[in-house]
């Protein structure tokens, strides 16, 4: 028998008598010394206090902080879009006692922003790091500004930062913008904060006007504590004397690490103000537990060798019913639904709905373990079909002595895919009998924000959904949704719509007063009609605010990265109350859609049609995708909508971010959390927000998907 | 939305129950009425102490579980993978560290394992090792010292990740 260890945190021991001990040891050939990360300024970038420094995050890490100081709450999120661009975005609450005289007319001020900051050089033995920095792109202009910074790690964790900063970076000490000897045209700029309509790019003042320095310097003092001293160039001169004094250009901070994802922080800022810092930073490459905690699967069964069915052999009808109860109950337990289980000679055919794994592949994998065991041994070919809204999309041809061969191969996942062509189902399925018709229901609990209320910066309602269904066939689904909200304020939102558009979704805080809301009850029916292609028509009241009938069209290869769709909706606006009522507003919408995998984790989709108000246009989204579900984009949709008639924000646009479950618990789910952030929800550019769009319901089951996700076939 | 899962989760997550004592818990006496042999493992990054008793066997190779249906799954008592730990050894090539033992021990051989990254694909690493000759070494275990062989295998990798 034996002891294992591996890298001193895994101790097994085994009780057996008369054994050899062997202990392993893992000891690195060379460790380079790694740079502390950089530490996070109030506005989430890489940076000292308030001023940036030109390093980066690392690629993909996500961080948001928070901070608080007199009269101003601060948050701030970025993501590591790529080694050196980092993408931040910005909402910060200035509250101004005093009435007298501000550039919003005396009202407390909530403002958000984009914002880009791109690493032009990599630091080398003497030469700094340079970053590039542009902060509010599409916002009111409030803290418009762009700085050029260099940063120069020095022994001793210490590192030296030194910018030139334009705009609001240039309001404290600035001088004359030393770009304008070369472009004069850079010699001037308008005043900060009413420069452009918010939401517009505002380009053109970009490193225009004064200039101003700014600097500091770092110490990673220990491995938990990191000091800051530096000197900004921000006067804060929107918020001096209304928020809090500022006294003073020099600002001292300090961070401690929590933990390697928490950073509790304090800060002296300008002289006159304390503030308190929190930040949390994670990377979504980096789960706790990045093969999951979930059961283990079961174990592959060997059959006997040397069986030769007969050539025209098939089950005898008591065997079929035997091996389809077996396996029902079995993949029952791991979470996946027997959908139908034929027989073509020794193939059998299993259609599964996996209801559990993020990645199909772990659901076809622990299905042929089930099949092993639950099958006769004249079986010696699997075909895993599987089952999307009634939808058979891919089918994984497995051999059942692979399994039992290179389930302990060092390259087992490899060899099991070499081995398992995947191909499209085409139409048809073979439900068991009696699997329909049947009726699933559910009741969750939900939490809906709604954020950046000027009356209130974030509104939120919690309560409970009922969800139901009936599927009579394979594919046709009477479904319905029933919400009860219980806490929050959400619906206590007093501000009235200024649309000169059709209400489309500048009345949403009406729907949300609805004190009991059938937010969908709809009749639909999947359908394939041939290779790659397949269908849905779905009616009723197909969302919160719209009911009627709409369909769609898909052509998606199984194992194509490209896909392309069409969707017509007639639509009749409902009653705030979301009962049965109807408002007197109609409109047919409709869109041409493409869907496309660039590779290297990126994704992009675009529509082009016509949208709810009647406006036509196009949304472009560009997403960030990880394949263990985590996904980061952001969208814009521009119509003929122009921008004075669509109102605040100019046209939509915002941030989309979805959440896997499974990577916070470890735990197998295809749940995920789903965020759409907007800066403001206007009616241009909206479109019906439909349940079980084809190409969400279909993508996760492709065979390019199975491939992308192969390595937890094993799992 | 489904934020709500999402917070039931995080809070899921923070939960975590001390391990058991199972070393207070065990004696000598329960050890030896267990029809099966069992295995006594700790994995103390998750703060998880459990027995594992057989499971299955394929190709000689021993699948041992836990009653929460963790498993490790030994070729002659090598470890060559894990599942439901978290971090799991999907798989490995210890033909080396076999070869080694039954020569009494060896230099320069290798030892390959598969993990998963963070985004669920296969991650491969590779460890150069040696083991000694060994020299003879007593066990502990509950009560009852055994004779055994202890034999030391050091490995080492470009790569501290392991």
């Amino acid at each position: 028998m034996t002891f294992i260890r591996r890298n001193k945190a895994w101790i097994s021991r085994a009780l057996c008598a008369g054994s050899t001990v062997i202990v392993l040891t893992v000891a690195p050939v060379s460790v380079c010394a790694q740079d502390a990360p950089p530490g996070l300024t109030t506005y989430a970038i890489a940076g000292l206090v308030e001023m940036p420094e030109a390093r980066s995050l690392a690629r993909d890490d996500l961080a948001y902080s928070f901070s608080i100081f007199r009269n101003t709450i601060r948050h701030g999120a970025s993501f590591q879009l790529s080694d050196r661009l980092t993408f931040g975005l910005r909402y910060n609450l200035s509250y101004f006692s005093d009435a007298n005289g501000t550039a919003f007319a005396a009202e407390d001020n909530f403002d958000r922003s984009f914002g880009l900051h791109y690493r032009l050089l990599n630091e080398g033995t003497y030469l700094p790091a340079v970053a590039v920095g542009v902060n509010d792109i599409l916002g009111t202009g409030r803290f418009e500004s762009e700085y050029l910074v260099a940063t120069k790690t020095l022994p001793r964790g210490f590192a030296v930062t030194a910018g030139l900063g334009w705009g609001r970076l240039a309001s404290a000490d600035g001088f004359g913008n030393p770009l304008a000897q070369v472009f004069p045209d850079l010699a001037d700029r308008e005043a900060l904060g009413d420069n452009n309509t918010i939401g517009e790019f505002n380009s053109p003042q970009w490193f225009k006007g004064d200039a101003a320095l700014f600097g500091g310097v770092t110490w990673q003092a220990t491995d938990a504590l990191r000091l800051a001293v530096e000197l900004s160039s921000d006067a804060y001169p929107l918020e001096d004397g209304l928020a809090f004094d500022v006294r003073s250009q020099y600002n001292f901070g300090s961070q401690y690490a929590l933990s390697d994802r928490a950073t509790l922080g304090l800060a002296w800022l300008y002289g006159s103000e304390a503030a308190l810092t929190f930040s949390y930073q994670i990377n979504p490459n980096e789960p706790r537990n990045p093969s999951g905690l979930e059961t283990s699967p079961p174990p592959v069964q060997a059959r006997a060798a040397g069986i030769t069915p007969a050539a025209n052999w098939m089950p005898d009808p008591g065997a079929l019913s035997v091996m389809r109860g077996a396996t029902t109950v079995s993949l029952d337990d791991l979470g996946i639904v027997l959908h139908g289980l034929t027989f073509t000679g020794t193939t059998a055919r299993v259609e599964i709905e996996n209801r559990e794994y993020q990645r199909s592949a772990e659901a076809v994998g622990r299905t042929a373990r089930i099949l092993t065991k639950t099958l006769v041994p004249e079986v010696d070919r699997f075909d895993i079909v599987l089952i999307e809204n009634g939808l058979p999309v891919s089918t994984t041809t497995i051999r059942r002595d692979d399994l039992a061969t290179y389930q302990y191969a060092y390259d087992s996942a490899w060899e099991m895919l070499t081995r398992s062509p995947r191909r499209d189902t085409g139409p048809g399925t073979q439900p068991l009998p009696g699997l329909y018709p049947r009726v699933t229901y559910g009741l969750k609990p939900f939490v809906a924000p709604s954020f950046f209320d000027p009356d209130a910066p974030l509104r939120v309602s919690a309560g409970l959904d009922l969800a139901g269904q009936w599927e009579p066939a394979p594919g046709i689904a009477l479904a319905g949704t029933l919400r009860k909200p219980i806490l929050g304020n959400l619906g206590t939102s007093t501000r009235d719509s200024s649309s000169i558009l059709p209400r489309v979704r500048s009345e949403a805080y009406l729907y949300n007063k609805a004190d009991l809301a059938l937010q969908r009850l709809t009749a639909s029916y999947n359908f394939r009609t041939g290779a790659s292609l397949y269908g849905r028509v779905n009616t009723g009241l197909l969302e919160s605010m719209f009911g009627g009938v709409a369909g769609e069209l898909l052509w998606y290869p199984t194992d194509a990265r490209f896909a392309m769709g069409v969707e017509v909706a007639h639509v009749v606006q409902r009653d705030f109350d979301q009962q049965f009522d109807f408002r007197n507003y109609e409109v047919t919408t409709g869109h041409v859609s493409a869907y496309w995998d660039m590779g290297a984790g990126y994704y992009s989709q675009l529509d082009v049609g016509r949208y709810l108000a009647g406006d036509t246009g196009a949304t472009l989204a560009v997403k960030r995708e990880f394949e263990n579900g985590w996904s980061l984009g952001l969208f814009a949709t521009l119509t003929d909508v122009p921008f004075d008639d669509f109102g605040e924000g100019s046209f939509d646009k915002g941030v989309l971010l979805t959440i896997p479950v499974g990577w916070v618990t470890g735990l197998a789910t295809r749940e995920t959390s789903d965020f759409t952030v907007r800066p403001v929800l206007r009616d241009g550019g909206a479109r019906l927000d439909l349940d079980g769009r084809l190409y969400g319901t279909l993508r996760d089951a492709t065979s390019a998907e199975l491939v992308d996700g192969w390595g937890r076939f094993w799992r | 939305m489904k934020i709500a899962v999402l917070m039931l989760a995080l809070l899921a997550a923070c939960a975590q129950k001390p391990a058991p004592d199972l070393r207070g818990l065990l004696s000598r006496a329960a050890i030896d009425r267990s029809p099966q042999p069992l295995i006594l493992a700790e994995l103390p990054s998750q703060n998880v102490v459990d027995t594992l008793i057989p499971r299955d066997t394929l190709d000689g190779i021993v699948t041992w579980r836990t009653g929460r249906g963790q498993t490790m799954s030994f070729r002659d008592g090598v470890l060559v993978a894990t599942r439901s730990l978290g971090n799991d050894l999907m798989s490995a090539d210890v033909a080396g560290t076999q070869a080694a033992l039954r020569g009494g021990g060896q230099q320069g051989y290798s030892r390959l394992m598969t993990y998963l990254d963070g985004q669920g694909q296969t991650l491969f690493r590779s460890m150069l090792c040696s083991m000694d000759i060994g020299q003879p070494a007593t066990v502990n275990s509950f009560d009852v010292a055994f004779p055994t062989t202890l034999r030391v295998e050091t490995c080492y990798t470009t790569s501290n990740s392991i």
